[in-house]
């Protein structure tokens, strides 16, 4: 909005949440945005350009009065736009298979609009979905019954948007309004108007209610609800430990050619060294898990649009409730095992602001895919690779399935504890917000938005982790590499400080080096790795994890070291992201803070148990 | 009176009120949603682990808390007049 107000031209795009508005946008603007049947998902205002016009796309609202904190920052933000003079056009989706509830929103809409000027136009959406005899769809009985446009659009097919646009296009500020249609003032009026509206010109009967009430007598039940809810689960780590595996290969691939054409090309000395150990090995250790996260983006977007995480929501959110969670924390916990910062942001749809709190704070214990290398690196090289069960599970596939199981039990527990703690301190629950989930209808998901959604979403993690990673890597080489170059690593400045650390970490079973790589990697995790490799002379350390596990072994660590690494890691909040993050999103120091040093402690502590424990079991 | 969270599943009831303890903005939300005194409301079923129960209501379905079910009161058993859902 950096145009002048004359000449500007914007249009808002607001609706109920799961009523295909953010998927509407992406079709009007071809800007990749993430579209999902979650309520709630879209918690920014995203803009883009149709034409020479602007859309904003507001997050789904149910009225102009908020309960929750994603709402009211929502309607803050259109009611300012609303007062603001660059503002031409409305635009309201109404779900055309949920009529007589949509409406709700328009009408409490339409009277606001109109004191300032600004037309509105009643886009119905899921227009597809209306087949059958009862499929009726009064466009100008409405439009003529409301006073406004109605224009009927899919836009999951594109029907439609063409007349939407030319009808933006040609929308002149203030239109004549039909004086005769006057919006009640009172919420039952209004629904009430809604209903008769519906009667009138909208489908009849609720074929698309009874279907989904169909699905949910197996989603939602008792006997089967829980079983089908662990083979979704199943699925999904599934796809993101199997289906990734050839993606990583390919841009490992790509990173491994990439670093050895640029080195190649480079003279010997000071700058073939850094581009070769710091930029490549640095950045394409981190590259190679971006499959991982993609992958887990596009099960999720799949599960959202399928209207089934709704479901999960409801099914979870009485045991999750034991914990002092709620079913809306199922989501934010379950996308912390992809990257704790859209999880952290995901939380914002929590009714509850102790338990979105308590939701937040618990997210970094959950298995990131940062922590995916770390894993790999010490349950490949140290755990044996015997298998059990007549050959049917590896022994690794378990303590990995394990360190899992372990990342979301101490999250449970941490809730729950923490649950007790500000039980006290924030008063009683008046501020909460009831658990009301709209159960929305099961839709078989749209290929392209899904794999559109899951590409921008991974893009916008990879911008904003690389920069934090990249430097660390830098420092960390340059720590490494100075005062005596290449090939000199044991008296440099960084063995120095791994010397110096050694003992803080000697209980734990760590040598000097681990001490480097865990100190290194408290700004972000997934740099253990890279630094592991560079203190043992491989550059490419995130490509050959054999290679550097057996350097490893070599060098006198055992089993026993790293089990405990493995719960270290699988314990420590060691990213400055999180932190940044979870310090905006709770709107204070104090949350990161605390979850920095209780987890730091608990992994410390942990770590240091493990050792000593396996050690006395016998491990070496 | 009977309240929502005594409706059993497959059963009807007209709306009638919310309880008095029911935060005015909550009671609001419920409305907008359709939760509005005269409307007829279905269970139509309810979560496992004693968990929130599904309602149908103005052509949609909401999973509703017990805590917050318990607030909307029901009038009289009836007909389905108006009982789209």
């Amino acid at each position: 909005m950096t145009a002048p107000a004359a000449d500007r031209a914007d249009v808002l795009l607001v609706g109920n949440p799961n009523s295909g508005k953010s998927l509407l946008f992406s079709r009007l603007t071809g800007i990749a945005q993430k579209v999902a049947n979650y309520p709630g998902v879209t918690t920014e205002v995203r803009s883009g350009h149709a034409g020479r016009l602007v859309i904003h796309d507001y997050p789904g609202i149910y009225s102009l009065e908020p309960l929750t904190l994603d709402e009211r920052v929502a309607i803050e933000r259109l009611e300012k736009a609303l007062a603001d003079p660059g503002t031409k056009a409305i635009v309201c989706v109404l779900d055309a298979t949920r009529l007589e509830r949509s409406l709700y929103l328009l009408l409490e809409l339409l009277p606001r609009a109109r004191a300032v000027h600004v037309p509105v136009i009643a886009a119905v959406n899921v227009i597809d979905e209306l087949v059958g005899p009862s499929a009726r769809l009064d466009l100008l009985g409405l439009s003529s019954s409301v006073g406004c446009h109605f224009i009927g659009v899919s836009a999951k097919t594109g029907q439609g948007l063409d007349q939407l646009r030319a009808t933006l296009h040609h929308l002149d500020r203030e239109p004549p309004w039909d004086e005769r249609c006057v919006v009640p003032a009172s919420i039952e009026e209004r629904k009430r108007l809604g209903r008769r509206l519906t009667r009138a010109h909208g489908p009849r009967g609720d074929v698309l209610l009874r279907s989904q009430e169909r699905l949910d007598r197996v989603f939602l039940s008792t006997a089967l609800g829980l079983p089908v809810f662990l083979v979704v689960m199943a699925v999904l780590f599934q796809a993101i430990f199997t289906w990734a595996a050839p993606l990583m290969d390919l841009v490992k691939t790509g990173v491994a050619a990439t670093g050895a054409l640029v080195g190649g090309i480079l003279p010997p000395g000071l700058a073939h060294d850094f581009v070769q150990d710091a930029v490549f090995a640095g950045i394409g250790a981190f590259l190679t898990f971006v499959p991982q996260i993609f992958i887990l983006f596009l099960v999720i977007g799949a599960l959202e649009d399928s209207g089934y995480l709704a479901r999960a929501a409801v099914l979870l959110h009485r045991p999750l409730g034991w914990f002092g969670l709620s079913g809306r924390s199922f989501l934010p916990l379950l996308s912390g095992h992809a990257c704790a910062i859209p999880a952290m942001m995901a939380a914002r749809t929590i009714e509850s602001p102790r338990r979105r709190l308590i939701t937040v704070m618990v997210i970094p214990l959950t298995s990131c895919s940062a922590r995916l290398p770390i894993y790999a690196l010490l349950i490949g090289g140290f755990v044996p690779a015997v298998s059990l069960v007549k050959g049917l599970i590896g022994l690794q596939g378990v303590v990995f399935a394990g360190v899992y199981v372990f990342g979301i039990i101490n999250a449970l527990l941490a809730a729950a504890v923490l649950d007790r703690l500000t039980r006290r301190r924030i008063q009683g629950r008046l501020g909460d917000a009831p658990f009301v989930v709209e159960l929305p209808p099961y839709r078989v998901p749209g290929v392209k938005p899904i794999v559109v959604a899951a590409a921008s979403r991974s893009w916008s993690f990879v911008r904003r982790a690389a920069p934090v990673i990249f430097g660390v890597v830098v420092v960390v080489w340059a720590l490494g590499y100075f005062p005596h170059g290449s090939g000199h690593l044991e008296q440099s400045w960084l063995a120095a400080l791994g010397h110096l650390l050694e003992p803080v970490f000697r209980p734990m079973g760590a040598d000097w080096k681990s001490a480097v790589g865990i100190v290194s990697s408290f700004v972000a995790r997934e740099v253990f790795v890279g630094t592991m490799g560079t203190l043992n002379g491989l550059a490419d350390a995130g490509e050959h994890l054999t290679q550097l596990s057996g350097a490893l072994q070599l060098g006198g660590m055992g089993l026993a070291s790293a089990l405990a690494l493995l719960v270290f890691y699988a314990t420590s909040l060691q990213c400055a992201s999180t932190l940044a993050v979870m310090r905006k999103e709770t709107g204070s120091a104090r949350a990161p803070l605390f979850a920095f040093l209780s987890m730091s402690t608990f992994a410390y502590v942990g770590a240091v148990v493990t050792f000593q424990l396996a050690r006395a079991l016998g491990a070496t | 009176m009977r309240n929502l969270a005594q409706l059993p599943p497959g059963a009807r009831a007209r709306i009638d009120g919310f309880g008095t303890e029911l935060r005015p903005e909550v009671g609001r939300r419920l409305r907008e949603l359709g939760f509005v005194d005269g409307n007829v409301v279905r269970c139509v079923r309810r979560a496992p682990f004693g968990g929130p129960r599904v309602y149908a209501v103005s052509g949609a379905a909401f999973a509703l808390e017990m805590n917050i079910a318990a607030h909307v009161l029901l009038g009289p058993a009836d007909g389905d007049d108006g009982a789209r859902g």
